[in-house]
């Protein structure tokens, strides 16, 4: 695969700077992008070695799998897994929304959705409680995958939502869903209110099924997220008792307990979601504004947000991706999708480097690619970017 | 960033803001975890909104003074605090110089817990010579403006031992007191500033 690259260098700082673009053409090392129309999703596994990209089709979603050799490139064309999707639900936009690997054992967490073609007007809920289970578990050998279970059907998961995340502990005994609500008994007027939640995980990766079936553990969110926003945009696990979440204009804390406490740490003025990933090392978290320039440093203790966070506000940027670590190289850096003005082509990934206390340099690269970039994905034990783009150049 | 000008012959003054900071937090009783703890729902969320302080609720701030030059002698220092709301009208806050090292995972019950955990000498950072200075400097907040406060004293105690400088807890100890400043992470982060002035010894 050969791909077009635009090699920039700008130097961005607080709002009382301009960037000053430094065009270089050149190539970025560890770059493999991937033709994946319709990409919302992605995740590697230097364990397994293992890549796997989600979807979204009118025509049904799926996931692409590639098997990586020993530099941690894609071997071979991807095998592509058709997700599973009854009749009735047939016409409406669906794929993944999210995936998380087992920390441990080779299983494949999914989460998918189904979506109208306008993005106001949810599907019907009553037909989608019916016919759809959210969360998908397969069996991973290879680049190939058994789905061995499909669960998660109900009120009690939101619907019409193609972001939010999945993700396990490092225990691999909780599995973080997205969308989450709470229904109130005997009052189906009520609009169900988010909730953040897990379901347990046996020894064998699998949900732990009560009376009622996914046997959950949720907490109110208080308010503090809109029942017609998909959350949260990140999950850092950083202790079964406080836990790191993007949320509205924030990275939050949530403690969790007999009763939910947040600390909202807010990042921006303006409205819309703040994407999280952790640092694989540190204590900290990186964020970004969906649809925003702005981008932070947070320092956690054990799951609480603390200290000064780092901010600033990369001009003539907007992001459409939630951010990943490039831990595996030096300088490390944070890389994230955008879109700008000033770039050829206009969609691009975003490289922030990073000095040796994981804080922002105020330098940026800009690599051009083929289309929006909603997802990223990173190995750090070769230094490879994933990036799927809708089109390759050959 | 901090502004550079000539007050007076061979005198000069900067202006540190909270991006001279290495560290900052609002503690409190009610969110013995959380670093921070400020406005918002007790008991449930707590946002960094505001950074106020209340009989079970203080402020940490400490400044980096690494930017002022070695062999100068510091004539006047002054906090200007970026009060915004009070209660009841007639009240007062203090500051204290924080004694005790604090850093990551600062919170009520401990003083950090990153790289290890230590915990204050009583909750909340408040025993008397131990956690934080003995006497602190008492402010009237009189009225809702960006208040500048003398911390000149405090300010040249840090400059000759860097390794004391640990910062301020601002407090109130009146019962039924609430004062409420811009939060220094938000919307606040350009009204906090500590104004140096030196001048060569």
């Amino acid at each position: 695969m050969i791909s077009r690259f635009v090699f920039c260098f700008s130097v961005f700082l607080s709002a009382c700077f301009y960037p000053t673009l430094i065009a270089a053409p050149d190539d970025i090392a560890g770059v493999v992008t991937l033709p994946a129309p319709g990409a919302r999703c992605m995740i590697q596994s230097d364990r397994l070695s293992l890549l796997v990209i989600g979807t979204w089709s009118v025509q049904g979603g799926q996931l692409q799998t590639y098997a990586l050799d020993g530099r941690g490139q894609p071997s071979g064309e991807p095998n592509i897994i058709t997700l599973p999707r009854a009749e009735p639900l047939s016409g409406l936009n669906h794929g993944p929304v999210s995936l998380a690997f087992h920390p441990t054992l080779p299983l494949l967490y999914a989460w998918q959705d189904v979506a109208g073609t306008d993005p106001r007007k949810p599907p019907p809920a009553d037909l989608v409680h019916k016919h759809l289970d959210h969360l998908l578990i397969y069996e991973v050998n290879k680049d190939q995958l058994k789905l061995v279970d499909q669960l998660a059907r109900g009120p009690a998961f939101g619907h019409g939502f193609d972001d939010g995340t999945l993700a396990t502990n490092a225990t691999g005994d909780r599995l973080y869903l997205p969308n989450l609500r709470r229904v109130s008994e005997g009052d189906a007027s009520r609009r169900p209110a988010p909730v953040l939640g897990f379901a347990s995980l046996d020894a064998k990766g699998r949900v732990v099924i009560g009376d009622d079936g996914v046997r959950l553990f949720t907490q109110s969110t208080r308010g503090l997220i809109d029942p017609a926003q998909s959350h949260p945009w990140g999950i850092i696990p950083a202790s079964d008792s406080a836990v790191i979440v993007g949320a509205p204009r924030a990275v939050m804390t949530w403690e969790i307990g007999q009763s939910p406490v947040y600390s909202y740490m807010f990042m921006s003025n303006a409205p819309g979601q703040v994407d999280i990933c952790a640092h694989p090392d540190q204590p900290l978290v990186f964020a970004t504004t969906r649809g925003g320039s702005l981008a932070y440093r947070v320092r956690h203790a054990h799951g609480y947000v603390t200290m000064v966070p780092q901010s600033f506000t990369v001009s003539s940027v907007r992001f459409t991706s939630a951010p990943v670590v490039l831990s595996g190289r030096q300088p490390q850096a944070v890389a994230a999708g955008a879109f700008g003005a000033t770039t050829a082509g206009g969609r691009f990934v975003a490289l922030m480097p990073l000095d040796d206390q994981g804080r922002y340099t105020g330098k940026l690269q800009t690599l051009t690619v083929g289309g929006a970039v909603r997802a990223l994905a990173y190995s750090p034990k070769f230094d490879r970017l994933y990036v799927p783009v809708e089109e390759v150049d050959r | 960033m901090g502004c550079f000008c000539c007050a007076a012959a061979e005198a000069r003054t900067i202006e540190l803001d909270i991006d001279d900071c290495t560290g900052a937090a609002t503690i409190s009783a009610d969110a013995p975890r959380l670093s921070w703890a400020g406005d918002g729902s007790p008991l449930t969320f707590y946002t960094t909104l505001w950074a106020s302080a209340t009989p079970a609720q203080s402020i940490l701030v400490r400044y980096d003074l690494s930017r002022i030059p070695r062999g100068v002698r510091i004539t006047s220092a002054h906090w200007i605090m970026p009060l915004y709301g009070r209660q009841p009208d007639e009240c007062r806050f203090f500051i204290w110089r924080v004694l005790a090292d604090w850093g990551p995972g600062v919170c009520h019950l401990y003083r950090r817990t990153l790289p290890d955990s230590a915990e204050w000498s009583r909750p909340g950072g408040t025993a008397s010579g131990v956690d934080r200075a003995i006497r602190p400097i008492i402010v009237d907040a009189k009225a809702i403006r960006d208040e500048p406060v003398n911390v000149t004293r405090d300010v040249q105690t840090w400059y000759h031992e860097p390794a004391t400088n640990q910062g301020w807890m601002i407090s109130v100890e009146d019962q039924g007191t609430l004062v409420r400043f811009r939060s220094p992470i938000g919307a606040g982060r350009d009204h906090w500033k500590l104004r140096i002035t030196y001048e060569p010894e």
